[in-house]
């Protein structure tokens, strides 16, 4: 008979994190509508609050049906453990401010989702916490950008619309030799394509919203620890890792509680103080979108290569922007970090600019015209004049992001389908 | 705190400010590979009992500087040196896997100083396997996938941990790799070759407890009972669906047990 083994991710992502309910035998995981959780005794209490014993004490800290969730996330990304967050804006905030303070700096890649920018671009430095953005294909950038008080380096692993691909390995390698660690946002990718950890990465963020949860019902967004990062190696760097924490009892992250240092601090002050959990209900709904994330990542992935190439033979289309593509400078890239697809958001091009891109997106039928990406459904949407809108001229151009620029979500209906609607709606544009 | 010793930096998370002179210290000792990390939440729960409590950090692991030492003996002694040094003349012993032969060992020696012994993931002998001591002996992630595999019941496999949001194989697979090169072969090693055990056990005179978990591979309950019924007082406390790392696989459970066994009055 064989060894044990470590379990798959299909099983994990349909198993993951729970034990079938002892008392009911629910084999769908319950929702814990409670805001609250009973104690036997005082000790019981006390420690709870403590964290000193196992167990539940209020649903802004942790939550039994949240808790399935986070558990399962860090198993599909390889992670020691997870917090979840009432959206992805609240994740990134959360990996951000349990690292940074004022005075603190952060390095990120240039081409970012328009929420992140605005937040390290606009709202962080209200805060103290600056950002210099830099080129995402180019590590040296990375390096060059480090100052003495930076804290961490973000990037996206696939970027949009641009679809930029983070070298993992080599922004790992550059922020280690300095001492930071590498926060990746993976919405994109999903574990199921990539998991970044297994390249370097430190933490990584998800908005649950998009492709994990899939349907576009439920917000939702998570922090997953890797647990690799030595944080006592920096104690000065990271003073609320490696110092005691009077709002805490004094405790020493990273003394008591060693790797996972970050990840128990970002639930007991982050969560505790800027209350941006995530609800019982939403991750029962975002956990049935786990359920069956890999066979609709390999879907979603192959109905957008199907795409991609149709785009980029069509006579109205200057050029198409995703990594499947050959011409695409980072096609061999994602091919080595992500050999089972690279995702379903891509962009491209119309002739004729804004006007006519506004036709083409009107002209869609199957195609849902939202500021959303990763749901099951195809969508559109124009970069420029919504989700990027806040970005200054020189800024869209450093994302790439044109007046004629379009981008789609590629969902998983059939792909003949979706091909007879963008040529349909490419027709009637040019009109 | 750090302590030194014979030159080296030792680490014991937990604290003795609160100790009167009659009251016993509760040490605590990790496992292969492992440091005082592993004892997280315990080392917090008697804190906030007003208790004394120390989670060392056997030399060469987790903040503890120094050569390994390569036998349960040694280790014995070099408790015995940390309790020396801290002028502790009572306490309260409980040890994890190797953790668990060293407090044993220390208790069969000691029986004026441990007044009360919990030894969890123990059996004996506690032979290690050919492959998965080769395996160390190169350092290998193999000898890690091993230990972290062997060493969860099968219901961990799935999670459901209930400090919320932890992945506890993988956090344990984390601890092995975060080892300095050698601490895991130097330390199954050492419990491979442990033959003390029997007579250890004839001689501890603390009220004992061993903890075990069900579905323990590596040292399961049929392992404990030849040298249960060496005790003079021991009683067995067996954790449901747990495997060896039933300090994070089953916490509450296992935090139960333990306070049972080294707090009685509790």
């Amino acid at each position: 008979m064989a060894g044990p083994k470590y379990l798959g991710f299909d099983t994990l992502a349909l198993h993951g994190g729970q034990v079938p309910d002892s008392d009911t035998g629910s084999r769908a995981v319950p929702i814990f509508q409670s805001v609250a959780f009973n104690f036997e005794s005082d000790d019981e209490a006390a420690s709870r609050f403590d964290m000193a014993r196992a167990g539940y004490v209020y649903s802004r800290i942790a939550n039994p049906t949240v808790a399935v969730l986070e558990e399962r996330l860090a198993m599909l990304e390889g992670g020691i453990g997870a917090v979840a967050t009432a959206s992805g804006m609240a994740a990134i905030h959360l990996a951000i401010t349990t690292l940074a303070g004022a005075g603190s700096h952060v390095v990120a890649s240039s081409s970012l989702y328009g929420g992140t920018h605005n937040l390290l671009s606009y709202t962080l430095p209200r805060f103290g916490i600056t950002t210099t953005f830099v080129d995402p294909r180019d590590p040296g950038a990375f390096e060059s950008a480090i100052k003495d008080d930076t804290v961490l380096i973000f990037t996206e692993t696939i970027a949009n619309p641009g679809c930029e691909i983070a070298d993992i390995p080599k922004l790992a390698d550059v922020a280690h030799r300095a001492g930071l660690p590498l926060v990746v946002d993976s919405t994109l990718s999903t574990p199921h394509l990539l998991k970044p950890i297994s390249f370097g990465a430190d933490i990584v963020v998800h908005s649950l919203t998009k492709f994990i949860g899939g349907h576009g019902t439920t917000l939702g967004g998570i922090l997953v620890d890797g647990g690799n990062f030595d944080w006592a190696n920096s104690p000065r760097k990271f003073p609320t890792l490696c110092d005691s924490y009077d709002g805490f009892g004094g405790v020493n992250f990273s003394e008591e509680f060693g790797l996972s240092a970050f990840i128990v601090r970002a639930r007991r002050e982050g969560l505790r103080d800027f209350g941006a959990c995530l609800s019982a209900t939403s991750a029962f709904q975002l956990l049935q979108g786990v359920e069956t994330l890999g066979i609709r990542m390999d879907k979603h992935s192959r109905n957008c290569e199907r795409v991609a190439a149709f785009l980029e033979g069509h006579d109205s289309v200057i050029r198409v922007t995703h990594p499947s593509i050959s011409a695409h400078p980072d096609h061999d890239l994602a091919a080595k970090l992500m050999p089972g697809g690279c995702g379903a958001v891509m962009s491209f091009e119309i002739s004729g600019g804004y006007d006519v891109a506004k036709k083409f997106i009107e002209s869609l039928d199957l195609f849902s015209h939202l500021a959303n990406v990763g749901d099951a459904k195809s969508l559109v949407i124009h970069p420029a004049s919504t989700t990027h809108s806040r970005m200054d001229a020189d800024a869209l151009g450093r994302a790439g992001i044109s007046p004629g620029l379009i981008r789609l979500s590629i969902g998983i209906e059939d792909i003949e389908d979706l091909i007879a609607d963008l040529s349909k709606a490419l027709y009637l544009a040019q009109k | 705190m750090y302590l030194k010793l014979d030159g080296d930096k030792i680490f014991a998370a937990g604290d003795m400010k609160s100790r009167a002179d009659s009251e016993s210290v509760i040490v605590l000792l990790h496992g292969a590979g492992m440091d005082h990390t592993f004892w997280a939440y315990n080392t917090r729960y008697f804190l906030s009992k007003g208790l004394s409590v120390i989670a060392l950090d056997f030399p060469g692991h987790g903040n503890s500087t120094g050569p390994f030492l390569e036998t349960i003996s040694e280790m014995a002694n070099w408790v015995t040196a940390c309790l020396d040094l801290l002028q502790v003349d009572s306490v309260a012993l409980a040890g994890h896997s190797m953790g668990a032969l060293v407090a044993l060992e220390l208790a069969g020696r000691e029986k004026e100083r441990v007044s009360r012994l919990a030894l969890l993931g123990a059996g004996f002998p506690m032979e290690v396997s050919s492959p998965l001591l080769e395996a160390a002996r190169n350092d290998s992630q193999a000898a890690r996938d091993m230990v972290v595999l062997f060493g969860h019941g099968s219901r961990s496999y799935l999670g459901g941990n209930t400090i919320a949001g932890m992945n506890i194989m993988e956090g344990a697979l984390r601890l092995l790799q975060r080892s300095n090169p050698g601490a895991l072969y130097n330390d199954l090693n050492a419990c491979n070759e442990y033959s003390h055990g029997l007579q250890a056990a004839k001689d501890v005179g603390a009220v004992t407890t061993v903890i075990c978990g069900e579905q323990d591979k590596m040292t399961p309950v049929s392992a404990t009972a030849g040298i249960l019924e060496q005790f003079v007082d021991a009683t067995l406390s067996v954790i449901p669906f747990s495997g060896h790392m039933m300090v994070s696989e089953s916490p509450e459970l296992t935090h139960r047990c333990l306070v049972a066994a080294l707090l009685p009055d509790v």
